[in-house]
């Protein structure tokens, strides 16, 4: 079987993963167990959506392993996966655009239907600190959820956020000064 | 079990919220910044095991696909294609 990546990896945090074996091929295997849990956290808090935060997760690791060879090295594996996971988030969002036409009314509805949906596919949605996050998230302007999804990443640098965010990391330093706050405001408020 | 999150950003005024969520036992310290309720939120958000399961097949189908098939194979099968 091929075992394409060969990019240095969190060796501890893949060596405790019970589920890094056999299925998928080792030394990917060691990735995705290292990196799944803030790729598909960045997908979910984006999308808003449980169904499309797996299935951009599915697809970022799929897209990593056919362009593995493609990857430079001369930045870090995460922030690569992000940029790939970001690409996928705003192409969904533009198809969805295009073929639907939102309403501020539609807007109302769908934002009830997903804060309260008792539905089974929005089972993560149903925990409260998520809920009251993804709100939060959702009343910020995109470029502060965005900084502080990834600044929130330990292993992101100010320099990785202003590489995958593609701005420079003074940008980032006074976006993230200023996203604080607004969060800081907007989470009071859903108490 | 009710949880207390804090959340003060720097000289910021403090600003408190509760949750419900039954969190880790880390999730009872102090929060100091947005970021460290993300984080908590992010680990408290597993990938589920389906995600893993369908790229692993979907890899084995591309790989699959990336190999060529044996003469033996290709002659019972009667083509010559690789």
């Amino acid at each position: 079987m091929a075992t394409r990546p060969q990019d240095p990896i969190d060796a501890a945090t893949a060596s405790t993963d019970p589920s890094a074996q056999a299925d998928l091929p080792a030394d990917f295997a060691a990735i995705y167990a290292a990196h799944s849990q803030s790729v598909h956290y960045l997908a979910l808090r984006l999308t808003r959506d449980p169904i499309q935060a797996q299935d951009v997760t599915h697809d970022v690791f799929l897209k990593a392993f056919r362009n593995f060879d493609g990857f430079r090295g001369n930045s870090a594996l995460r922030t690569w996966l992000y940029r790939i996971t970001l690409n996928h988030c705003s192409h969904l969002r533009q198809s969805w655009a295009a073929r639907k036409i939102q309403t501020a009314e539609d807007d109302a509805i769908f934002d009830r239907v997903d804060a309260q949906a008792p539905n089974p596919l929005h089972v993560l949605e149903t925990k409260e600190l998520g809920e009251r996050i993804q709100r939060t998230l959702d009343s910020l302007p995109g470029e502060y959820r965005l900084v502080l999804l990834l600044v929130a990443d330990q292993e992101l640098s100010y320099e990785q956020v202003a590489e995958v965010t593609e701005q420079s990391p003074d940008a980032v330093r006074g976006k993230l000064h200023r996203a604080r706050k607004a969060f800081t405001r907007a989470f009071a408020r859903t108490a | 079990m009710e949880q207390r999150h804090q959340l003060r950003t720097g000289s910021e005024s403090t600003v408190e919220g509760e949750s419900t969520q039954k969190a880790s036992p880390s999730a009872a310290q102090r929060i100091e910044t947005p970021e460290d309720l993300i984080r908590l939120d992010r680990d408290s958000v597993p990938v589920p095991s389906e995600v893993r399961t369908r790229l692993a097949a979907a890899l084995q189908a591309e790989v699959a696909a990336d190999t060529p098939r044996p003469w033996w194979r290709r002659w019972w099968d009667g083509t010559t294609e690789g």
